[in-house]
């Protein structure tokens, strides 16, 4: 067992005050003892000795308290900062160069939150005013595709330019997505959702894309009465993000499934793939943004910014849940959102 | 034939420009305004038959362009369809409360905006 330095001070400072107070009984008895019937200089040299060191030892722990435990709390501020929880602040302290030291800190920290929020915010505008020209250059491109008399080698240009415009506002959108998240500025409306018909939902909406791709898309049974506390449109979009990816790093003629269970006081929704799965040193990076694995090929085209899971966790995590990750490589991966369950349906 | 005339409201001037692309084939007559308080004006004069209003627009925003329309008793049964840029549930739930008949995200298809216009003016005849 590491022990830390309050421990050790601890430790020490009974060892030491043990030892100074058996020393000062030990120099009373001698004095008190054979031929002590008067008090010799020697003896009360010892027994005030012995009283200051005992003494001395009491003040040390007692210092060393007051330094170590600011010390612990100035500690314990970098860690929660380092994990990128800015709204921490380290108490004050009576020691003047700790307490600079804390406040100093504090600083830094909420500037670095003031930077992230603006950041945040450029983002989030960035991505807003972005969004209209691009809705208005496909709806362009797409009346332009309604006329007549194009050659064919024109029709197929503006068929790509207008697959370009939609995945450039895909990526639009997810990014406005992660800013709110990221800014919590996201705004839930949450509901109890019958968990199974919500399954039935998306996943009629995705069958034609895994048929599209040759892939066998199942919903296993889903029990009855099981009900989640949720946004449905989060819930769906998070389950349409985990689905996309089940499409895009899935093997020609594999499968997905998709299935519902308790699990304590939440649900969990698994979605499973017949993939190549992901490799263990990178299963933890999956869900850090811009990550992106290579798709398998020949099945889906890459789209969005590669903000998927990072979204779908900030989603989750926003709703009181998560998504957690399972994977063996060459036989699958399975994706499960854990959300809070609902009450009466 | 005596066409049946739609007001569009958007400050955005490609957005007007792409649904009178869209609706005057289709044999609309397409009147446009750039504000609220102008599509106001411009729907008193024109008594049209049907509203496409855009949801954010500076000044006089949809919402309130929407009450307006409501508060009117000569207009007060005007179909409005609503336009928002995305699915943002929140914007589309709260262009309904205030008194929109439909909504459509942009981008949107051709046919379905001909689809809804069609399904909004047939109730009110």
């Amino acid at each position: 067992m590491k022990l830390k330095s309050q421990d050790n001070l601890v430790l020490f400072a009974v060892a030491a005050c043990a030892a100074a107070l058996e020393a000062l009984i030990v120099s009373l008895w001698a004095a008190g003892g054979p031929g002590g019937a008067f008090l010799l200089g020697m003896d009360r040299f010892l027994i005030l000795s012995h009283a200051y060191l005992f003494a001395a030892c009491a003040a040390i722990y007692l210092m060393g308290r007051r330094i170590i435990r600011p010390i612990d709390a100035i500690l314990e501020g970098i860690t929660l900062y380092g994990q990128g929880r800015l709204t921490h602040r380290i108490p004050h302290s009576k020691i003047q160069e700790l307490d600079e030291l804390a406040r100093n800190l504090n600083r830094m920290a909420a500037r670095l939150g003031e930077v992230d929020a603006m950041k945040n915010d450029l983002v989030a505008n960035v991505s807003h005013e972005l969004r209209s020209p691009l809705s208005a250059m496909e709806s362009y491109v797409k009346l332009l595709l309604e006329e007549e008399g194009f050659s064919k080698r024109a029709r197929e240009n503006l068929r790509r330019v207008d697959g370009n415009l939609v995945r450039l506002r895909l990526m639009v959108e997810e990014l406005l997505d992660a800013a709110q998240i990221e800014s919590k500025t996201l705004k839930l409306e949450t509901h109890t959702l019958d968990l199974c018909r919500l399954l039935r939902d998306v996943v009629s909406l995705y069958e034609p894309l895994a048929a599209e791709h040759g892939l066998r898309f199942e919903l296993l049974p889903c029990e009855k009465g099981l009900t989640l506390f949720a946004d449905p449109a989060k819930v769906r979009q998070v389950l349409g993000n985990l689905l996309d990816n089940a499409v895009k790093y899935n093997r020609p003629g594999g499968s997905i499934a998709i299935s519902a269970k308790p699990e304590g006081s939440a649900m969990s929704i698994s979605v499973r793939d017949s993939g190549g799965g992901i490799p263990a040193h990178l299963l933890d990076s999956i869900f850090e943004r811009f990550r992106r694995l290579p798709p398998t090929p020949g099945t889906a085209k890459v789209r969005g910014a590669g903000l998927g899971l990072a979204i779908s966790r900030g989603l989750a995590h926003a709703m009181g849940g998560t998504v957690r990750v399972r994977s063996e490589e060459g036989v699958g991966s399975t994706f499960e959102l854990i959300l809070p369950a609902g009450g009466e349906p | 034939m005596n066409a049946e005339t739609i007001i569009v409201v958007d400050d955005e001037e490609d957005f007007v420009d792409i649904l009178r692309q869209m609706l005057e084939p289709a044999g609309y007559r397409v009147v446009a305004a750039a504000n609220g308080e102008e599509g106001l004006a411009v729907m008193r004069r024109e008594a049209p038959s049907l509203m496409i209003l855009d949801v954010n627009m500076p000044l006089m925003g949809g919402y309130e362009v929407c009450r307006e329309v409501r508060a009117d008793p000569r207009f007060f049964e005007l179909p409005i369809l609503m336009l928002t840029i995305r699915n943002r549930d929140e914007e589309i739930v709260r262009g309904l409360e205030k008194g929109a008949d439909d909504y459509l995200t942009k981008p949107f298809d051709r046919q379905v905006l001909l689809a809804k216009i069609r399904r909004l003016l047939k109730r009110v005849r």
